[in-house]
C-alpha cells in the first residue's frame, strides 16, 4: 500500500486541497484511503508538522492545544497496513530538518512513499506569499519583502531527496493550464491515483483562502504598521467587504520578476538533475503578457475601501434600526419625536 | 478663621479640565472632609455636577456682574453658615472683563481673594492651543502664523490683571513636567495641603470632557484637514468623535510634546518671550533665580528624525486612523445588534400581539408564528412564567375578561392590566386566583375603565405546562 505525503509548496493551493480531503474523509475511506487530519479542520497541517519536530515554536503549541507526542501517537496507532494513507502539510517544505523527515518516513516503512510537491512560478509565489504574510501581520513593502524572500528548493526538498529515490516523487507545476482538467483538485486526485472518483466534492472558490484586493492588502499593511496585534480584526472586516481586484495588476516590476525567475531557473536545473525526467521547462512558466504594475495605495483606492467599509457599517446599522423599529411597532410604542 | 477664597483662572491649556473634573466629581468629599466648597449653581452647593464656573460669567446665558456678585455672596454666606473655610471657583479665562467681575466680588465682601494661575511655556502652549483652537481657523494655515497672532506675554497679562484686580493675591505655577511632577491635579491639591491619594476621593471618568487630552500629531493633521466641519474654534464635537473612536495609542499624554514646531520656530518664540518669562519668575517665584521654566527645549527626541517629524499628512498615517474609526463603529453596531437580540430574547419571549381581534389571531415578535384562536398557546412553566398580550387598540367602557386554560399542575396566577396611560404593571391593577390541574375558566369584570393595549398573565407553579385556549375581552353593552 502507499502513503501520499503532500508537502506543499507554500502558496500552491494546499489549504484548498486540505479542505477537499477533510470534506471527503469518509468517501476516501470507501476508496481505501485514510486521510489523517487529527479531527482538525483548521491548522492540522501545523499540528502535523509540529508533531514531527519541524517547528518547536512554543507559541504554536499553545495555540494548537495539542502536543508532539499526542500527534505522533495519533498517527502511529492509525496506520492500517491494508489501506493507503494521505497526509498533507505545506509546513514540511518550509522548515524541514533531516531528523524530522527521518522520523516521518520511519513511520511508513511498510508503505511505498510518494511525495507530492507543487512548484509555482517564483515571481507569482513571491507576490502571493507577500499577501499571505500581510494577512498575518507583515508590515513592510512588497519591494522589501521580495528582496528578502527566497524560495530555496534545496532546503524545501533536500532532506526528502536525500532519504528517498526519484521514483518516490511527484512534482507538479502549479499552473492552471497544466492541471488535470485545468483543475487543481482533479490534478491532486490524479497524483494520489484517484482520478476516476467523480463523487469527490470540491470546495468552491470562495471557500479557499479568501483573496483580498491589492488595495485592501495595502490598507491592512498600513494598519499592521501601527497595530501589529490587531491584524485579525482588520482582516475580518476587510474580507467581509468582498472587494476584488478589477484590474489585473502585478506587484513586482518586470525587472525584479526576471531576476527572481533567473534564480529560480538555476534551482530548477538543480532539481532536474536530482529527479531526472520529472522536471520540464513548464515549471518556469513565463508570463504570457506583462501586466501593468500596481503602484501602491492611492487616494482613489483607499476611498473605495473606506466607502465600502462605511457602506457595510451603514447596512448593518440599517438592519439594527429596522429590527428595533419593527419591535417598537409590535409593542405599539411610538418613537419619540426628535427635538 | 476667615474664609479663604480662591479663583483658579487657568490659563487655558494647563490641565484645567482635569482639575475641574476632579473638583466636581469629589464636590461632596471636599465639603464634608476638607471644609472646601467647590460650589454648584444652586443650594445645596456641595451637591450637583457643575463642571466649572463658566456659566456664572457667561453673558450669552444671561449672566451679569450683579448676578455673579449675588451668586458669589450667597456662596460666601453658605460657607459661613456651614463652617467652611475655603471657597474655590474655577474657570480658565484671562479676559480683563473676568478680572473686573472678580474685583467687584471681592469688593462686595471687602476681602482679598487668591488667584491661582498656571503658565505654560509659550512653545508648548502654542502647540497645545494649535490642537485646541488654532488649526480650526479658516484663514490661518500654519502654527507659525498662529503664534504670530497670539499674545503669550504672561508678565504683561498678570500685570494687567493686577491693575484691575487690586484685591487679588496672585499665586503662579509654571505648567511643565519638571515642576508639576506627577499630575496637575495633585499639584493643585498641594495648594490646600491635600493628598490626592486620600481614600475618599473618586477618580474621574475617562472621557474627553474630563481630560481634554491631546492627540498624536497625525490625528491633529486629520482634524486640520477637516477644519470646515467645525462651527467655531470652540466646537469640540470632532475631538469627542476621535476620542471615542480611536485607541488610546493615538491619545497624547499630558506632558508629551507634539513637535508641531520646527526647532528654529521654537527658539524664536522662546526668544520673543524670554524677557517676559524672566520678569514673571523674578516677581512671583523669587526662589527660582529669574528662571521660570526648567524643562529642556527639545524639538524631537532624535534630530535624525527631522524628516519624519515634518512630514505632512499622508496615506500611511491616515489609513490606520480612519480604519480604526470604521472598526470602532463596526464593533459598536455589532454590540447594538447583540443588545437588541438580548432584548428580544427577554422581552419578547412570551409576548403575543392580537393582530386580528375578530378571529383572535396572535403573533409573537421573535418567532413571528401566528396563532389562531383555535390553536392553544402551549408553554412550559418553571416556577413562574409571564405571558404578555398586546392588543391593537385601547378599550373603554365595561367588559369581562374571559380566560380558559388547561394545566398539568395546580398553582396560582395573576392577571395584570394597564389603565389609561400607565406604563408599568402594578399589584393595584391585577386579579389573583389559584387554579387546579385540568381545565380552568375565569371571568374578570372591569367597569367603566379604559384598558390600555397590554395584558399580562403570570403563572406560578413548581413546574408543568399551561395550554391557554381562550382569552376574550367582551364588552358589556
Amino acid at each position: 500500500m502507499k502513503v501520499f505525503i503532500h508537502i506543499g509548496g507554500a502558496k500552491t493551493g494546499s489549504t484548498a486541497i486540505q479542505k477537499m480531503l477533510f470534506r471527503n474523509t469518509n468517501l476516501l475511506l470507501k476508496h481505501n484511503y485514510v486521510y489523517h487530519h487529527f479531527n482538525r479542520k483548521d491548522s492540522h497541517e501545523l499540528a502535523l508538522a509540529t508533531g514531527f519536530g519541524v517547528t518547536k515554536s512554543k507559541r504554536l503549541f499553545s495555540s494548537l492545544k495539542i502536543n508532539q507526542t499526542q500527534i505522533f501517537n495519533h498517527l502511529k496507532t492509525r496506520l492500517d497496513p491494508t489501506k493507503n494513507h494521505i497526509i498533507s502539510s505545506e509546513v514540511f517544505s518550509i522548515a524541514t530538518t533531516k531528523n524530522a523527515v527521518e522520523t516521518l518516513l520511519g513511520l511508513f516503512t511498510e508503505f511505498e512513499v510518494q511525495i507530492i510537491f507543487y512548484l509555482r512560478n517564483q515571481a507569482d509565489q513571491t507576490a502571493s506569499a507577500f499577501q499571505q504574510l500581510v494577512k498575518e501581520g507583515y508590515a513592510k513593502s512588497v519591494e522589501i519583502f521580495s528582496n528578502n524572500h527566497k524560495v530555496d528548493l534545496t532546503k524545501s526538498l533536500g532532506s526528502f531527496l536525500e532519504l528517498l529515490s526519484p521514483e518516490n516523487f511527484t512534482v507538479r507545476p502549479y499552473e492552471i493550464q497544466y492541471f488535470e482538467n485545468q483543475n487543481l483538485f482533479d490534478d491532486f486526485l490524479k497524483c494520489i491515483e484517484l482520478d476516476g472518483s467523480k463523487k469527490i466534492s470540491k470546495p468552491s472558490k470562495s471557500e479557499s483562502n479568501q483573496s483580498l484586493s491589492k488595495d485592501c492588502i495595502e490598507v491592512l499593511r498600513y494598519c499592521n504598521v501601527k497595530y501589529p496585534n490587531q491584524t485579525k480584526k482588520f482582516l475580518k472586516e476587510l474580507e467581509s467587504l468582498k472587494i476584488s481586484d478589477i484590474d489585473d495588476l502585478q506587484y513586482l516590476p518586470n525587472s525584479r520578476k526576471e531576476e527572481i525567475n533567473k534564480e529560480f531557473s538555476l534551482q530548477i536545473e538543480w532539481l532536474s538533475k536530482k529527479l531526472p525526467g520529472k522536471i520540464s521547462h513548464d515549471f518556469i512558466a513565463v508570463e504570457k503578457e506583462n501586466k501593468p504594475l500596481y503602484e501602491g495605495l492611492e487616494i482613489s483606492g483607499f476611498s473605495k475601501v473606506f466607502i465600502a467599509s462605511l457602506n457595510s457599517n451603514m447596512g448593518k446599522l440599517k438592519k439594527v434600526e429596522q429590527d428595533l423599529e419593527n419591535y417598537l411597532n409590535f409593542f405599539n410604542i411610538d418613537e419619540q419625536e426628535e427635538n | 478663621m476667615p474664609l479663604d477664597i480662591y479663583f483658579h483662572i487657568g490659563t487655558g491649556k494647563t490641565g484645567s479640565s482635569a482639575i475641574q473634573s476632579f473638583l466636581s466629581k469629589n464636590r461632596k468629599t471636599f465639603f464634608e472632609n476638607f471644609g472646601i466648597l467647590y460650589p454648584d449653581l444652586e443650594e445645596p452647593y456641595e451637591t450637583g455636577t457643575l463642571f466649572n464656573h463658566a456659566i456664572i460669567f457667561n453673558n450669552d446665558k444671561g449672566a451679569t456682574v450683579d448676578s455673579f456678585v449675588s451668586y458669589f455672596k450667597n456662596c460666601v454666606s453658605y460657607c459661613e453658615k456651614h463652617n467652611i473655610k475655603k471657597l474655590v471657583f474655577s474657570w480658565e479665562n484671562t479676559s480683563l472683563r473676568y478680572a473686573t467681575w472678580l474685583q467687584k466680588a471681592a469688593e462686595s465682601i471687602n476681602q482679598r481673594v487668591k488667584i491661582l494661575v498656571y503658565l505654560r511655556r509659550q512653545d508648548s502652549w502654542i502647540e497645545s492651543a494649535w490642537k485646541q483652537w488654532g488649526h480650526k481657523h479658516e484663514n490661518i494655515q500654519s502654527i507659525e502664523k498662529y503664534a504670530e497672532k497670539v499674545d503669550m506675554d504672561w508678565f504683561s497679562l498678570l500685570n494687567n490683571w493686577e491693575e484691575v484686580l487690586t484685591k487679588g493675591d496672585f499665586f503662579v505655577k509654571p505648567y511643565e513636567k519638571t515642576q508639576i511632577k506627577n499630575s496637575v491635579v495633585e499639584d493643585f491639591l498641594d495648594y490646600f495641603k491635600i493628598d490626592i491619594n486620600h481614600e475618599y476621593f473618586k477618580l474621574t471618568d475617562d472621557n474627553y470632557k474630563n481630560s481634554n487630552l491631546g492627540f498624536k500629531k497625525e490625528v491633529v493633521q486629520v482634524l486640520e484637514a477637516c477644519k470646515r466641519l467645525n462651527t467655531s474654534v470652540h466646537d469640540n464635537k470632532l475631538f469627542k468623535f476621535f476620542y471615542d473612536n480611536l485607541p488610546t495609542s493615538y491619545i497624547k499624554s499630558p506632558f508629551e510634546p507634539y513637535y508641531f514646531l520646527s526647532h528654529a520656530s521654537r527658539l524664536e518664540i522662546l526668544k520673543k518671550y524670554e524677557d517676559s518669562n524672566r520678569k514673571v519668575a523674578e516677581k512671583y517665584l523669587p526662589k527660582n533665580n529669574g528662571i521660570l521654566y526648567l524643562d529642556p527645549v527639545t524639538s524631537r527626541q532624535n534630530e535624525a528624525d527631522i524628516e519624519t517629524d515634518t512630514t505632512s499628512l499622508n496615506l500611511e498615517n491616515v489609513v490606520p486612523i480612519l480604519m480604526n474609526i470604521i472598526s470602532s463603529q463596526n464593533q459598536k453596531i455589532n454590540r447594538l445588534g447583540i443588545l437588541l437580540d438580548r432584548l428580544k430574547e427577554n422581552a419578547g419571549k412570551n409576548v403575543f400581539k392580537i393582530v386580528d381581534s375578530e378571529n383572535i389571531v396572535l403573533v409573537n415578535p421573535n418567532t413571528r408564528v401566528r396563532v389562531a384562536a383555535k390553536d392553544p398557546i402551549l408553554f412550559s412553566v418553571q416556577k413562574g412564567a409571564s405571558l404578555v398580550f398586546v392588543m391593537p387598540n385601547k378599550i373603554g367602557g365595561s367588559f369581562n375578561i374571559l380566560i380558559k386554560f388547561q394545566s398539568t399542575q395546580k398553582g396560582n396566577f395573576k392577571l395584570y392590566y394597564l389603565l389609561g396611560s400607565a406604563e408599568k404593571f402594578s399589584e393595584a391593577n391585577s386579579f389573583q386566583k389559584p387554579f387546579n390541574q385540568g381545565e380552568n375558566i375565569f371571568i374578570f369584570p372591569l367597569q367603566n375603565k379604559t384598558l390600555d393595549t397590554k395584558l399580562r398573565l403570570d403563572f406560578k407553579m413548581k413546574s408543568g405546562e399551561i395550554s391557554l385556549t381562550t382569552l376574550n375581552i367582551n364588552k358589556i353593552s
